[in-house]
């Protein structure tokens, strides 16, 4: 995978919860803790989960929605090229 | 015993765990000298029995420890949600005149509360702990620092916490809990689910919900250990599913919401619950269908259906070891061995089998009273028979088998064309009704025109057919004169449906009118 495309697919991924699943527009970095901050509730966890399934054309198993992957946009990107399926680019 | 000696009591060997919340780990050992030197500090800060100390903590071993220290001094536990907006916590404290709280807040929520209410010296917890202009400050250094100290002795009447539920007419009510009251509470749940040195509880429900009450004192009676689940990981019903396997949960307490998101969310497929020997829940009703997955996927678990207004904790119980069958609502079950039950019609007799009526409840482990309330005292206690009974202000039936049927807070009897309606026996019946997975019945109320039943549901693809299978269950005038359906219903902090909310999210929909 190359390393532009997982950069684009970031910004994208960042973008969408600022956008559409957060309240209020709020500041959201690829580190950011989104859990903890209260930015992403658990009906965000959902919508960004059908969000990659969607982008990505995958399946998310609800076992692997676990806190450590998804707690920031930058564990979901480490979880998703863990996978052999996700192709960024 | 007094809720204050409970820690030290419990029959549980000095270097096991007691207390973790994932991040730390307490032996029973660690537990009670933590609580002995965080109660050191309140007393250097002047907290003294009789007081009321706020404990504004989220979910953490930190806050147990805070409580059980509260306690040690001889003081009162009030419950401050974390979450909740800064004016409501302040009117909280003003009307339970609390002057020392334990807190993991930030300086400016702080300095908020110091300036517009009593509240005069915090032990700070949090990721923040320096001094605020306008209170004595101490940190958790202070509390490493301190000699441990004694429990301060205090009479079975004394009062133990006050537990605030927000009224809907501005004012809170706080309803009082005495150590006799709560004690009664402690032993006779460590009883009904057989509690001993080899479980481990998960505790799901805040502070302030009285839920919590079970793992804060029912598990050091009984010698139990606690997981405390971070408030975090409740969004992430795969993480739940981790935890119970990993730290071997033997006994679940929640609302239905939660325990159904882990058979809907969690992979429990892949993970081995097998340790889970009860699933409690309480607050809202479960769908018999939903239940009856729960069951089959947890086979190990037998379920118990709590009932309780918080102004007695529990008074019921109804217990499954087998899914139930059928779409009958789960029954709220009889007196459980701490109460006595009685179902009053509107003049105050005894109701039928069959007939709707008034739970009213004595118990042991009622409240004390309303603080600060005696108009409201008036109101919740009736004397009958030489014994002071609590109108739960619940409507039950009596099913020919003798077990309650819960139909629904008398006051959320509505009505509607002229007919009288429980909204949450519809409700009910709307939880059975195939994929139904959350629902809540809503009156609206248009500018013109007469007042309709909405049924809402979720998911949303569960509306088609929802009407047809409740008129089959309902008399025609409480069958809603429409469904609509959302994917996601609005839940109180607590997770159970929030009616209100949802009525707001109907009326804003752009077909609604």
């Amino acid at each position: 995978m190359s390393s532009p495309a997982v950069a684009t697919f970031t910004d994208a991924l960042v973008d969408y919860i600022r956008t559409s699943v957060s309240v209020g527009n709020p500041p959201i970095e690829p580190e950011t803790d989104l859990v903890m901050t209260g930015y992403v509730d658990s009906l965000g966890i959902v919508l960004v989960v059908e969000w990659l399934e969607s982008q990505l054309g995958i399946e998310i198993d609800p076992g692997d929605v676990v806190i450590e992957d998804f707690e920031s946009v930058a564990a979901m990107v480490a979880y998703l090229g863990r996978r052999d399926d996700v192709s960024f680019g | 015993m007094t809720l204050n000696q409970l820690l030290d009591a419990a029959p549980a060997e000095a270097d096991t765990e007691a207390l973790t919340d994932g991040a730390q780990r307490l032996t029973w050992h660690a537990y009670r000298d933590r609580v002995a030197r965080t109660a050191a500090v309140l007393v250097d800060l002047g907290v003294a029995p009789g007081d009321r100390v706020g404990v504004h903590l989220p979910k953490s071993v930190d806050s147990f420890v805070a409580v059980h220290a509260v306690l040690r001094t001889g003081a009162a536990i009030v419950p401050l949600d974390p979450m909740a907006p800064p004016a409501n916590t302040a009117t909280v404290v003003d009307e339970a005149r609390i002057d020392v709280a334990v807190s993991a807040a930030t300086g400016d929520v702080l300095g908020r509360l110091g300036s517009e209410t009593g509240l005069r010296a915090v032990l700070r917890l949090g990721p923040e702990d320096a001094p605020v202009a306008g209170l004595t400050t101490r940190s958790a250094a202070d509390v490493e620092a301190s000699p441990p100290v004694a429990a301060v002795p205090v009479s079975p009447d004394d009062l133990a916490y006050v537990m605030f539920t927000s009224g809907s007419t501005g004012r809170p009510k706080g309803i009082a809990h005495t150590h006799r009251s709560a004690m009664a509470y402690a032993r006779a749940a460590a009883a009904a689910y057989d509690l001993s040195p080899a479980d481990r509880l998960a505790n799901i429900a805040p502070l302030h919900f009285d839920q919590s009450t079970f793992e804060l004192y029912a598990a050091p009676l009984a010698g139990a250990s606690v997981l405390v689940v971070r408030d975090p990981v409740l969004r992430f019903p795969a993480s739940l599913a981790k935890l119970i396997e990993a730290e071997r949960i033997t006994v679940w307490y929640s609302v239905p919401f939660l325990a159904d998101q882990l058979v809907r969310r969690g992979g429990i497929d892949d993970r081995d619950l097998s340790t889970l020997r009860w699933i409690l829940y309480g607050g809202e009703a479960y769908a018999p269908s939903a239940l009856a997955e729960l069951m089959a996927a947890i086979p190990s678990a037998s379920v118990s259906n709590v009932y309780g207004p918080a102004e007695v904790n529990q008074c019921t119980i109804f217990n499954l070891d087998e899914p139930p069958v059928g779409d009958e609502p789960i029954p709220i079950g009889g007196a459980w061995d701490a109460a006595e039950l009685l179902v009053v019609d509107d003049a105050g007799d005894p109701a039928a089998t069959g007939e709707p009526g008034q739970l009213l409840v004595a118990t042991a482990t009622m409240m004390r009273g309303y603080w600060d309330r005696p108009d409201l005292d008036g109101q919740a206690f009736v004397e009958r028979g030489g014994r002071r009974w609590y109108r739960t202000g619940d409507l039950v039936q009596a099913r020919a088998d003798g077990a309650l049927v819960f139909l629904g807070r008398a006051d959320n009897q509505v009505k509607v064309r002229g007919h009288r309606i429980e909204l949450e026996a519809v409700e009910q019946v709307l939880l059975a009704q195939p994929g139904v997975e959350a629902c809540a019945a809503v009156v609206v109320r248009p500018d013109s025109g007469e007042d309709h039943l909405v049924a809402v549901v979720s998911p949303a693809s569960a509306a088609d057919g929802v009407l047809a299978g409740a008129a089959a269950a309902l008399p025609r005038y409480a069958v809603p004169q429409r469904a609509v359906g959302l994917d996601h219903l609005a839940r109180t902090g607590t997770g159970k449906v929030d009616r209100n909310a949802v009525a707001r999210e109907l009326a804003a929909l752009p077909d609604q009118g």
